[in-house]
C-alpha cells in the first residue's frame, strides 16, 4: 500500500498521528522487547507482541475515537478467509484513511 | 432510597451453597439466608455469562439487548466472522447509566460487555479485559494509578485471559488443578481489593462487584464440589482437591462478609448469580450429526476430534474446515448452544428463504428423534426456536434453534466419527437455576420466594435506589423481597422508557455512509484532541 495517499475525509497524517498515539498509550507499560519509536513500519505482532485480544481492543478504541462502531476491520484482518499473521501501522493508517474517504464520497 | 450493594457470583447454585452452609463453611452466607430472602433465579434461555449478566444489567432479554455469546458474528459467504462482544454491541441501557443519570453514584466492577465504558458518575473496571488492556479500559482513566498503588497489585492476577476461558470449558490436567484453584483465589482477592478501596475512599449509592471464580472452579472441579459426588471421591488427592475447593468458597464468603460490613447496616445487599451449575457427562457432536444428515459439509481431509473437545483453539481456523457453499445449518460455537440456519441472501449461499419454516421444522423433528445408540434414549430433550426464546428487535442474531441436551451440556462443534461420547470424567456445566438473596433494611427476614427471572433483578435494584422502574423493562420488581411497610413508605414508581446507548452506530448498519455531519463531528473531535490545526 502507498503511504503517500491524499484523500478527502480525515487526512492520512492525522489518522497516522492518532494511531501512533493510541498505540503508544496502549503499549506504554507492556512487558515487551520493543524499544524503538512506533512508526509506519512498526508491526503489531512482530514488534509490539500483539495478541488477538489486543487487536480487538485497538479496533474498539479506534472505533470510539472516530464514532464508528464497525470500521470494517475484517477487510484487512482477513486474507482469503484466513487471519493475517501481522499488520503494520502503515497498513492500518491506509485502511482507515481509505475507509473514511469511501464513506465521505458515498 | 437505600444504599445498595450487588454481589454477583457467577454460576453460583444453591446445590453447592446450601451444602456448604449445612456444613458450617459459609458463616456470612448463612447469616444472609437467615436474615433475608432467597429464591431460585432463572437465567436466560441459554444460561451463559454474557447474555445472562447483560439481562441482569439491562432488565431485558437477549432479544432486546442483543448479546447471545462471547462473540458477535456476522455471516459471510466464507463462513461467519466475529469479534469478542463489547459494550458497543449492547442495544439496551444498563442500570449503571440509568442510575448515574438520575444522580446516583455507581461503582461497577468486573461485569462483561462493559468495555468501552459508557461514562457514568462513578467508577468502572470492566470485566473480560486482559491485563494489558486494563490501563486504557478503566473509567475514569485516572483510576488506574490508584489500582496500581494497591498492595501487591498485579493485573495478571485478576484480569481476564482467553486461556482462562478456554480452560474453563475444556478442562485442565489433574496436576494443574491445585494451581488453578490458587489462581482463582487470587483473582477474587484482586476484585475484592479494588472494591474495598473504592467503597472506602469514594462516595457511592450503588456498588456492584462480580466474582467470577465460582464459575471457573465449578467448571473444572465440579466432581469435587458437587455434594452428591463427594462420597465417590476415592483417593487422597481427590479429597485434597475437595478441601481446596471448599477453601476457595470459604475465602469468597469472607470477602463478601467484609464488603457487606464495610457497606454498613443501612445498606441493602443483593446477591445474584447469572446461572447455576451441574454435571455434564457426555459430548454431543452436533456438527458431526448435522453432517450425517447432509446439512453440513466438512472439507475433505478434516480430521475427527479425538480429544473430547467442545470447541477449537482457533475458531476461524476451524471454520475453514467447513464447506460453506454446501452447508445449510451449523453450530457456530459451543457456548451459543444452538443451531444457525444459513438462509440464502445476496452473496451468501443457503436454503431458499421461503423454505425456512419447513426446513427448520424438519431439522427440529430430526434433532428430537436423535437417540443414544446404546440406550435408545433421546439426547436433545427440548428445543426453542428463535422467536420463542429471544423475542425482540435483535433476535435475528440468535441461534435459529436453541438446544436443551439431556445432560445439561453444550454441543461440540468438532467433527467426530460418533455423535455421542461419554466424557472421561464429569465436569461442571451451566444450569438455568441461579441464586438470588437479599438482606438489609426493608427486606423480609427468612423468607423463600418462588422462582424469579434474572431480568427481575434490574428493576429491584433501581427500586432499592429510590428510582422509578423504566416502563420498557421486561423484568418485574421483586415485591416479595420487601417488607410491606417498605413498599408502603416508598411505593414503586414506573418511569419513562430507557434511553438507547449513545455509542456509535447502534443501528448496526455497517454500510451507512459517513455524512457531512458525521465527518464534521469526527474532525471536531480530532481538532479538540489537537490532531488538526
Amino acid at each position: 500500500m502507498s503511504t503517500e495517499k491524499v484523500v478527502p475525509g480525515v487526512p492520512r497524517d492525522v489518522v497516522l498521528k492518532q494511531l501512533i498515539e493510541t498505540l503508544n498509550d496502549m503499549t506504554s507499560d507492556w512487558d515487551i522487547d520493543f524499544s524503538g519509536q512506533i512508526g509506519e513500519k512498526t508491526m503489531l505482532v512482530g514488534d509490539l507482541a500483539f495478541e488477538s485480544i489486543d487487536v480487538v481492543h485497538l479496533i474498539v478504541t479506534l472505533g470510539q475515537l472516530y464514532d464508528e462502531k464497525d470500521l470494517g476491520f475484517e477487510q484487512i484482518l482477513l486474507e482469503d478467509g484466513r487471519y493475517v499473521t501481522d499488520l503494520s501501522v502503515a497498513q492500518i493508517a491506509d485502511f482507515l484513511t481509505e475507509t473514511f474517504a469511501k464513506k465521505r464520497t458515498r | 432510597m437505600a444504599r445498595t450493594l450487588l454481589l454477583g457470583l457467577d454460576s453460583a447454585t444453591f446445590t453447592v451453597m446450601d451444602a456448604l452452609v449445612a456444613d458450617g463453611r459459609l458463616p456470612f452466607f448463612t447469616r444472609c439466608l437467615s436474615e433475608g430472602v432467597r429464591a431460585e433465579l432463572l437465567s436466560t434461555p441459554n444460561p451463559l455469562t454474557p447474555p445472562a449478566w447483560t439481562t441482569l444489567m439491562t432488565g431485558v432479554g437477549p432479544g432486546r439487548h442483543g448479546i447471545y455469546d462471547f462473540m458477535r458474528f456476522h455471516e459471510r459467504a466464507e463462513g461467519p466472522f466475529g469479534t469478542l462482544v463489547t459494550s458497543n454491541d449492547v442495544q439496551s441501557e444498563t442500570i449503571w447509566t440509568l442510575a448515574s443519570r438520575q444522580g446516583r453514584r455507581v461503582i461497577c466492577l468486573n461485569f462483561p460487555a462493559m468495555f468501552p465504558v459508557q461514562p457514568i458518575e462513578g467508577f468502572v473496571v470492566p470485566g473480560y479485559v486482559s491485563a494489558r488492556q486494563l490501563k486504557t479500559s478503566v473509567y475514569p482513566r485516572d483510576l488506574y494509578p490508584r489500582l496500581k498503588a494497591l498492595p501487591g497489585f498485579d493485573p495478571k492476577e485478576f484480569s481476564w485471559s482467553m486461556d482462562e476461558t478456554r480452560k474453563a470449558v475444556e478442562g485442565v490436567a489433574p496436576e494443574d488443578c491445585e494451581r488453578w484453584i490458587h489462581y482463582l483465589m487470587g483473582k477474587d482477592r484482586g476484585w475484592f481489593q479494588i472494591a474495598r478501596m473504592l467503597m472506602r475512599e469514594e462516595p457511592w449509592d450503588l456498588t456492584a462487584v462480580l466474582f467470577d471464580g465460582v464459575d471457573r472452579i465449578q467448571h473444572l472441579c465440579w466432581r469435587y464440589i458437587d455434594p452428591t459426588l463427594a462420597g465417590s471421591l476415592s483417593s487422597d488427592w481427590e479429597r485434597k482437591m475437595r478441601r481446596m475447593a471448599i477453601t476457595y468458597f470459604e475465602h469468597l464468603d469472607a470477602y463478601l462478609a467484609e464488603l457487606v460490613a464495610l457497606a454498613g447496616p443501612q445498606t441493602r445487599v443483593f446477591i445474584a448469580s447469572d446461572h447455576g451449575a451441574g454435571s455434564t457427562t457426555e459430548i454431543f457432536y452436533a456438527n458431526a450429526w448435522l453432517a450425517s444428515k447432509g446439512y453440513l459439509t466438512w472439507r475433505e481431509g478434516t480430521p475427527p476430534d479425538r480429544d473430547d473437545r467442545l470447541s477449537a483453539p482457533h475458531i476461524f481456523e476451524f471454520y475453514k474446515t467447513i464447506d460453506w457453499q454446501q452447508t445449510k445449518a451449523y453450530v457456530r460455537s459451543s457456548s451459543a448452544n444452538g443451531i444457525y440456519i444459513r438462509t440464502a441472501r445476496p452473496g451468501i449461499p443457503g436454503i431458499p428463504p421461503e423454505t425456512y419454516p419447513t426446513f427448520r421444522a424438519k431439522l427440529i423433528s430430526e434433532l428430537l428423534d436423535f437417540r443414544d445408540p446404546s440406550t435408545g434414549e433421546t439426547v436433545v430433550k427440548r428445543v426453542m426456536v428463535r422467536e420463542e426464546a429471544f423475542p425482540g428487535a435483535v433476535m435475528e442474531e440468535a441461534p435459529d434453534i436453541t438446544l436443551f441436551l439431556r445432560d445439561g451440556g453444550h454441543p461440540s462443534i468438532m467433527p467426530c466419527e460418533v455423535f455421542l461420547k461419554p466424557r472421561g470424567e464429569i465436569i461442571g456445566m451451566h444450569r438455568p437455576e441461579g441464586i438470588f438473596l437479599a438482606c438489609g433494611p426493608g427486606i423480609r427476614r427468612g423468607a423463600t420466594l418462588s422462582t424469579l427471572q434474572i431480568a427481575d433483578v434490574a428493576p429491584t435494584l433501581l427500586y432499592s435506589l429510590g428510582l422509578p422502574i423504566p416502563s420498557d423493562f421486561e423484568g418485574k420488581l421483586i415485591e416479595g423481597a420487601f417488607e410491606r411497610t417498605c413498599l408502603e413508605a416508598e411505593p414503586p414508581r414506573t418511569g419513562v422508557a430507557t434511553t438507547a446507548p449513545t455509542s456509535p452506530n447502534k443501528s448496526g448498519e455497517r454500510e451507512d455512509g459517513m455524512t457531512e455531519e458525521d465527518e464534521a463531528k469526527v474532525l471536531e473531535r480530532l481538532r479538540h484532541l489537537g490532531y488538526l490545526d
